[in-house]
């Protein structure tokens, strides 16, 4: 009996000293949480970082891919007033909501030079005139394409929807293969790939057509659905789509299974990379649209905050500029494709020697659009979320559907 | 010592520890009931305030709360109906088992000493339409043609509830293999002298023994099934008519920061489980007393 006291005590005693971490003295430890780069990019420059710098380390904490998993993430810490991180990669419809809750640090004035930035990044880093966030790379959605079946059939890349269900019915039916493949799970991707649709027949649900015109707001959310809906009754779209996030989808083009794709920017390395049956056989171009009007993408990307809450903001701001300078944004693009929010990257020749197709990009990045930019953005989100996957789920009529979204953010525009 | 004292020395060598547990129980059940009559979001600090019967009200006409409601009612009563059903047969199977016990016994066990997590990741694997295990083999003996979409809109329900009661009929095979196993034997032996066939053996004597552990298994099961939360949530998300009022109690304490309202959920549920409960429960004794 006795015997098994004192056992439990040393027991209990050392597990008390091993518990109690030492840190060396004097180390300052910045954590960066942010979606994984599979690449290894972020890895070696944090690797850099810390070489450069004894005295403090630097530490990515790689998040699970799904953006929304990580704002819910990020939401808990933050409502904890957690000063376990230090820096979060943003996505760029968080701004308003983090700002407004004070959870990230308005950053000092002439923090970066905002003119050497691309404009649509800029723009998401900024809420009630002030800057929140420094831009790390961007994004906006892309149409992809084999190039090889629609040269074989002599067709050129389609700009309108007409053009672009005919390609479908005469290239990808015969072969076999599925015409288009998309986002169409019921998560944040679904709203981009939507407000692609919705903007490509010339719809907008911006605060002043919702509040002041609503019909004419339904009209075109209710054109946009009929569009998607359309796909899946007419065999153009599989119905897997309903489950499927970027993934998934880019999966069934890079194995050859699909004529065309909507992704982000990301996939091509994937297009281009060891594993994919198509290697050389894709294209880009930007996404079809209603006859007469324009495409447009939906922007994308991350951004990087300072917590409120962080116990060294001057190291985590140092390490911030360069994470986010010029060098940093190249060897990103080099590595993982990931596209610089610096404009001068763009005409860089290493960046373009590994990433040609970059130009390609600029090219759609010049029509890009944002998302509704507001505090009570994951409300909004929900909303269309909701209601645009009953419609393609055949559970919901486009007319309702359309109200419902347009009276929806009317009420919390309103708000 | 005589007793008495020592009653008084254990309570009070007792009462930190209770009083530990009566904080950590009871401050967040009344933090909870107490913030669903405020207006409380994380993400507009200077929103807060008293809020009274406001919360309710946005509940009553809430139609998601609703509509959820309904799926996680007609969750609970199918997966439970076919864990009771599967369970019993299961249970009866495995109480003529008499070699390879202790492995039967143990192989079945398997499903539920998975973390949930774990075991609703491996199905949304399996159940790809274009990658998983099931439409492959399905493919491969002929019985498919289009890639069955499980988790889609047409069978994402069937799926959630396949998925459930795969993982939890091995907690009610045990009970109620327990349950059988407290059988006493002489009752079948004077039943076979009687002359009575299998099933009137089962319906006079088995299923009236075993009914207060078919009623204690359904009880833990339906109070279960109600809260179901990580199995839709990795499965669909909540999308194609799955969304259970946990995945939206989630959706609103964790996207949305809407703690007062979230919690004015929470306090629903929680009544709707209480009553279910009590209603159980008192149909467990009435039928005792008929019985």
């Amino acid at each position: 009996m006795k015997l098994a006291l004192a056992l439990s005590v040393i027991c209990l005693a050392t597990l008390a000293l091993v518990g109690c971490s030492s840190s060396e003295e004097g180390e300052i430890v910045i954590v960066f949480d942010a979606g994984n780069d599979p690449s290894g990019a972020t890895d070696a420059l944090v690797a850099e970082y810390n070489e450069a710098h004894p005295g403090v380390t630097v530490v990515f904490n790689a998040m699970p891919a799904n953006t929304d998993t990580q704002h819910d993430s990020y939401v808990t810490y933050l409502s904890a007033r957690s000063s376990d991180v230090d820096l979060y990669s943003l996505d760029v419809i968080w701004t308003a909501e983090f700002a407004r809750a004070g959870w990230i640090v308005e950053l000092p004035e002439g923090f970066f030079e905002t003119g050497d930035f691309l404009d649509g990044p800029v723009q998401s880093v900024t809420y009630d005139g002030g800057i929140y966030a420094v831009p790390w790379f961007t994004d906006a959605g892309v149409l992809y394409y084999r190039k090889d079946l629609l040269d074989e059939a002599g067709l050129d890349v389609p700009a309108t929807w007409d053009e672009f269900r005919a390609a479908c019915r005469t290239v990808a039916e015969p072969a076999g293969l599925e015409g288009f493949v998309w986002q169409g799970a019921r998560y944040e991707g679904l709203v981009c790939d939507f407000l692609e649709f919705l903007w490509g027949v010339g719809g907008t649900l911006d605060e002043e057509t919702v509040l002041e015109r609503p019909a004419e707001a339904e009209r075109g959310v209710k054109a946009a659905l009929e569009l998607m809906a359309g796909f899946i009754e007419d065999g153009i779209t599989p119905d897997g789509v309903l489950t499927y996030k970027e993934e998934d989808s880019r999966r069934l083009f890079t194995e050859g299974q699909a004529l065309f794709l909507r992704n982000w920017p990301y996939v091509w390395s994937m297009v281009e990379g060891e594993e994919s049956k198509i290697k050389g056989a894709g294209g880009i171009a930007p996404l079809p649209h209603a006859e007469g009007e324009t495409s447009y993408s939906t922007i994308g990307g991350w951004n990087i905050a300072l917590s409120a809450y962080s116990k060294h903001p001057d190291e985590a701001m140092d390490f911030l500029r360069f994470i986010t300078d010029e060098k940093a944004l190249e060897l990103r693009a080099i590595e993982g494709g990931y596209l610089p929010t610096r404009e001068a990257t763009y005409s860089d020749p290493d960046v373009l020697a590994a990433n040609p197709h970059f130009a390609s990009f600029f090219e759609v990045f010049q029509n890009t659009r944002t998302r509704p930019r507001s505090p009570h953005y994951p409300r909004m989100s929900d909303a269309i979320q909701e209601n645009v996957h009953r419609v393609l789920t055949g559970n919901l009529d486009a007319e309702t559907a359309a109200s419902e979204i347009v009276s929806r953010l009317a009420e919390i525009m309103s708000e | 010592m005589n007793a008495r004292l020592r009653a008084r020395l254990a309570f009070w060598l007792l009462a930190p520890a209770l009083l530990f547990v009566a904080v950590m129980g009871a401050f967040p059940v009344l933090s909870q009931f107490a913030l669903s009559f405020a207006e409380f979001n994380l993400k507009f600090p200077d929103e807060r305030g008293f809020a009274g019967l406001e919360n309710y009200g946005r509940l009553f006409g809430d139609a998601v709360f609703w509509v959820d409601l309904w799926h996680t009612a007609y969750f609970t009563v199918v997966s439970v109906g076919l864990e009771l059903v599967l369970g019993l047969a299961a249970a009866l199977l495995l109480n003529k088992v008499i070699r390879w016990r202790t492995a039967t016994n143990s192989s079945l066990i398997v499903p539920w000493a998975l973390p949930t997590v774990v075991a609703a990741t491996m199905w949304s694997l399996l159940l790809n339409d274009r990658v998983g295990l099931v439409n492959s083999v399905l493919e491969r003996i002929g019985l498919m043609g289009e890639p069955i979409v499980w988790l889609g809109p047409k069978l994402a329900m069937v799926s959630v509830i396949a998925a459930d009661v795969w993982k939890t009929t091995p907690f009610v095979a045990i009970i109620l293999l327990a349950g059988l196993k407290s059988i006493p034997h002489q009752y079948y032996e004077a039943a076979a002298l009687d002359g009575a066939g299998r099933w009137a053996v089962f319906r006079s004597i088995t299923l009236p023994l075993l009914k207060p552990f078919i009623a204690v298994a359904v009880l833990f099961r339906t109070m279960d099934a109600f809260r179901i939360f990580d199995l839709v949530w990795v499965l669909t998300g909540g999308a194609s008519g799955t969304e259970t009022l946990s995945v939206y109690i989630y959706r609103v304490l964790f996207r949305y920061a809407d703690l007062g309202y979230g919690s004015t959920m929470t306090v629903a549920l929680f009544a709707i489980i209480f009553a279910l409960s009590l209603m159980l429960i008192r149909f467990m004794r009435v039928s005792e007393e008929a019985g």
